[in-house]
């Protein structure tokens, strides 16, 4: 019968950590030492050094019988047995096999891997997007310290036709600059300039003063995706993105899978190419999910052109980042302590690519700061009061939220209304547009005040047995009046329902807080009913739920408000979960229960309102029993 | 036979909705073709026929018109139907949980997606009756996850031969049972086979060895890795083994034409779940003139196996020089037998300082 393995390398594992190749008998368990003619040929080890072009790919090698011996990125120094292999170099979801033969031998075997050709918005040569009849370098187009590039690949031969270059136009008229703040910047993206002996890209370029800016993209009258992106004052920094078509139908430009490049402009006249293939492949890396990291190490080390490359540190640490961290079982949990394996992961390395990157873009950027505090969770102070901006990256966001430092000063960043947009790599949001703006000038956050159906006095009796079913009128009564009393408790506890329109003390509404109400309402029967009814009453008074985080919150609470589920799980768990889910700094997350709240009694009928406040009633209770400050947050991962 | 073992075949070749879905020519194929190797006794899983369960379109359901079916038509399969058939070998009459030792095999085949917020891979397949915006789903790892969780079997192998788009505001139909979890569930085994990285395109089409008839790439990659991987000294292939053979094999199975990305397999977290080897194998009787005593090393070693044993006090454990399996032989003969199942071609067993060469085909008793 089979034994459970007591390895778990990849293709192993959902951490893809890989033991260490043993192909050679004379160092396996188990095995005496006394030669033999097969001994013999065991220690005949080849040293093998497989290169793959620009240290670009990630390599797995396997022997004949399909186990793993070695993996790793850009050049792969192995000792093997002579024998057959097979090399599987892979960028992104692009992918060649090779066979590899090890003769016999003393000498070193070199194993030189064919180009892997690779889609980029870069224009590199060798990627497959790129056409080379005009042979501009990727920094030549454009001029000053920021462009951003678009570009519609043509086939070898093709010109571009005139609706494909008007819908490039039309794609970079609802392109935008903005400070951080809001801002406008004057950067007309309706002017790209076409390269000159090069129709296939437009370029609008300048030179900024140093600091945040978001490309903003429009979507529709209420709705814009917004991209980070950091300017430095010895620094270029260029966006690359694609126009493509599909089946001949111009396809939208998504800034999700845009290329981001940021080169100190001294290094422009080096060879800095290697480097961009580096940092694309490390991208694809990461879009694709893979456990994976030392794209860096070339340039760290000073093995390639001395070319820094600030956010191929960034990714780097993060993939590295992720090797690092505690496996997770297939259900997303971690594995106890003692079942994790020894990893071949350097942490120290993976620090000293976070220094390197902190060196460059300073400790308050966003992704430096989640790579520290989730590296080193332990230390206490990391004398960082701000952020300089959103993240970069996706992951940072993700871990960010994880650690309570990083959820504080994300919250205290991104005090607006936006929606954590899906995208591979890059940290998008999407917003309503001037949101920014107007966080910026008013940046107390808005209380809730209650309407008047509830601060208008008590509400109607329960006629029927619904929502308080069974009870008899004393009872009911008892039960409203408490509610109402709770209420007041809890108004008096919780600012955020003040019944006047003045500004709240938003920090005084814990995380835990928010989850005590939701715990009390998913443990009503009629909870999923009143979210129902009230929705309807939204759209009813024309006023449909807009905001994509509500819609979200009340999509997970439907979801999870499933009496078996909240019985097996425990209320408690199902809030956190559903909370959790929403991905969004705790202050937000607070705040958007504190709506829900508000729009669901506001706009429920009398006797389910009565209910409601019943409830709200074992909430206040739940709320009193939680400590006064919250506990600090240890987890990892959300 | 593998008496205890259940299999729940999906297979959606036409929906609702034909634009937003387009028909499949594959996945019945496909489930056809899974199926006949699960209840193969010869060289397949020997599951009973009675335990393969079956969820297909209907010859009058792939009849219909594009336009102009009638209103009552009911789509199939579709998330109820699922539910109910899972529910059917998951829980009793009283609806309690039948907790069985044996293996359960999903397949899905038809249109699919994973969901922006997974932690961890995921897919589920689209309801046929799915149109609009009315969505409905066959969420196959999350079932997975369920019979994990619920500890309903020892093992599960869930295959998903469908797309994997990334969309939001969705979420997976979980299965009608309650979450809790059984104290079991940390030993069962989950072996995940996806048609395509998170993100990525599955494919269908017609193979030279398909009969002619358009089959899944993934599902036809799976059967053929069966035949070809590399098999422990039991005759089984490890599922770590099995996702490399696809993955390596990948660009030179299906050069021709556009090319989706390879398979993603996912292990369990410890040990690995097996899977018999489709290629022929010959069992070998070594026979020890001693009985062989604890402690004791051995070593095969051919062309494709280099396999370590150690004996133990009634068994060898064998494992992969490399760590790819393990396997548990018993001894029999009072400690002075044991049996493999090789391939044919030369092997030779190494005991202390001398070695045995042999060729299954010509020999199937080994004394040493």
């Amino acid at each position: 019968m089979p034994l459970p393995s007591d390895t778990d390398a990849e293709g192993k594992d959902p951490a893809g950590h890989q033991q260490p190749a043993l192909d050679n008998a004379a160092t396996d368990r188990g095995w005496s030492a006394r030669a033999t003619g097969l001994e013999a040929a065991a220690m005949s080890r080849v040293k093998v050094l497989i290169e793959s072009r620009a240290n670009a790919s990630e390599l797995y090698v396997v022997n004949r019988a399909y186990a793993l011996v070695a993996k790793g990125v850009g050049t792969l120094e192995v000792m093997l047995e002579p024998g057959q292999y097979k090399v599987r170099q892979r960028i992104g979801y692009a992918e060649q096999v090779q066979d590899l033969s090890v003769p016999p031998g003393p000498s070193l075997f070199n194993a030189k891997l064919p180009p892997l050709d690779f889609p980029s918005p870069i224009p590199l040569a060798g990627t497959s997007l790129t056409s080379m009849k005009a042979g501009h370098r990727p920094f030549s187009m454009g001029t000053g310290n920021f462009r951003f590039i678009l570009r519609a690949p043509v086939e070898s031969g093709s010109t571009l036709s005139a609706s494909r270059f008007e819908h490039m136009r039309a794609e970079l008229a609802r392109l935008r600059l903005e400070h951080f703040d809001g801002r406008a910047v004057p950067m007309p993206f309706g002017e790209a300039a076409a390269v000159e002996a090069d129709e296939d890209a437009l370029v609008v370029s300048g030179n900024l003063e140093p600091g945040m800016y978001v490309i903003v993209q429009g979507v529709s009258d209420q709705r814009q995706v917004c991209m980070p992106v950091v300017v430095q004052s010895d620094r270029t920094t260029a966006v690359f993105c694609l126009a493509l078509s599909d089946e001949g139908q111009p396809v939208p430009v998504h800034l999700g899978h845009s290329a981001v490049a940021m080169l100190r402009s001294q290094d422009l006249g080096f060879d800095y190419e290697q480097s961009l293939l580096c940092l694309e492949a490390a991208r694809k890396a990461i879009s694709a999910g893979r456990h994976v990291y030392g794209w860096s190490r070339p340039f760290r080390h000073g093995l390639g052109p001395e070319v820094e490359n600030a956010l191929l540190l960034l990714m780097d640490a993060q993939l590295g980042w992720r090797c690092l961290n505690p496996r997770i079982t297939d259900q997303g949990e971690p594995l106890p302590e003692g079942e994790r394996p020894t990893l071949e992961v350097d942490a120290a390395e993976v620090a000293r690519i976070v220094q390197c990157a902190q060196s460059i873009l300073g400790p308050a950027c966003a992704d430096v700061f989640a790579l520290s505090a989730s590296l080193t969770p332990e230390r206490e102070e990391r004398e960082v009061l701000s952020l300089m901006g959103p993240p970069l990256l996706k992951r940072s966001w993700e871990q960010l939220l994880a650690t309570a430092e990083g959820n504080a000063l994300a919250s205290d960043l991104m005090a607006f209304a936006f929606q954590v947009e899906a995208s591979p790599t890059w940290f998008l949001w999407s917003e309503a547009p001037g949101a920014r703006a107007a966080a910026a000038t008013e940046p107390a956050v808005p209380g809730i005040t209650l309407g008047a159906g509830i601060e208008g006095g008590v509400p109607t009796l329960p006629t029927s047995s619904e929502g308080l079913g069974g009870l008899t009128r004393g009872t009911k009564m008892a039960a409203i009046e408490l509610g109402l009393n709770a209420l007041g408790q809890f108004i008096r506890r919780v600012p955020i329902l003040k019944r006047t329109p003045a500004p709240v003390a938003l920090d005084r509404l814990t995380m835990e807080g928010v989850e005590a109400i939701l715990a009390a309402l998913l443990n009503s029967k009629s909870f999923k009913e009143w979210l129902s009814k009230a929705e309807q009453a939204y759209e009813a008074s024309g006023k449909a739920i807009k905001d994509e985080a509500t819609g979200r919150l009340i999509a997970g609470l439907r979801a999870f408000s499933d009496p078996t589920l909240v019985s097996a799980l425990g209320p408690e768990a199902v809030a956190r979960q559903v909370l959790a889910a929403l991905r969004l700094p705790r202050s937000r997350v607070v705040q958007l229960v504190k709506d829900l709240i508000e729009g669901v009694t506001t706009r429920l009928a009398g006797p389910e309102q009565a209910a409601i406040l019943a409830v709200l009633h074992d909430a206040t209770e739940a709320a009193e029993r939680l400590p006064s400050s919250p506990a600090p947050d240890k987890e990892q991962e959300r | 036979m593998a008496a205890n073992d259940y299999a729940l075949l999906v297979g959606i070749s036409r929906y609702r909705d034909a634009e937003q879905f387009p028909t499949l020519g594959g996945p019945l194929n496909d489930v056809a073709r899974v199926r006949e190797w699960l209840t193969d006794t010869a060289s397949g899983a020997s599951v009973p026929t009675e335990n393969v369960l079956t969820l297909t379109t209907t010859q009058e359901l792939q009849d219909l018109p594009l336009t102009g079916w009638p209103p009552s038509t009911v789509w199939s399969p579709n998330r109820e139907l699922f539910s109910r058939m899972f529910t059917g070998i998951a829980l009793d009459e009283a609806g309690n949980m039948i907790r069985r030792e044996g293996r359960l095999y999903l397949y899905f085949s038809g249109h699919g997606f994973s969901l922006n917020e997974d932690d961890t891979p995921s897919a589920a397949l689209f309801s046929a009756d799915n149109h609009g915006l009315v969505h409905t789903n066959l969420a196959g790892t999350a079932y997975a996850a369920a019979v994990k969780r619920a500890r309903l079997f020892k093992e599960v192998v869930l295959i998903m031969d469908c797309c994997r788009d990334v969309l939001n505001n969705y979420g997976y139909n979980l299965p009608d049972f309650n979450r809790v979890e059984n104290p079991g569930a940390d030993t069962v085994k989950v072996y995940s086979l996806y048609a395509a990285p998170r993100r990525g395109k599955s494919q269908e089409r017609e193979l030279p060895d398909s009969d002619g008839k358009v089959v899944g790439l993934m599902t036809h990659a799976m059967l053929r890795a069966l035949k070809e991987a590399p098999c422990d000294v039991a005759g089984q292939v490890a599922g770590r083994v099995l996702s490399q053979v696809i993955a390596f094999n990948w660009t030179s199975w299906y050069s021709e034409g556009p090319r989706p990305p390879a398979p993603r397999g996912v292990s369990p977290d410890q040990g690995d779940v097996y899977f018999r080897s489709r290629q022929p194998l010959i069992s070998v009787d070594f026979n020890c003139a001693t009985p062989l005593l604890p402690g004791t090393s051995l070593r095969l070693k051919s062309d494709l196996l280099n396999a370590l044993g150690e004996v133990k006090s009634t068994s060898v454990t064998w494992r992969d020089g490399s760590y790819s399996w393990v396997q548990e032989i018993p001894l029999t003969r009072d400690a002075q037998q044991f049996t493999l199942l090789l391939p044919t071609g030369k092997h030779d067993l190494v005991v202390g300082s001398n070695i045995y060469s042999f060729d299954p085909r010509e020999s199937n008793a080994i004394a040493f």
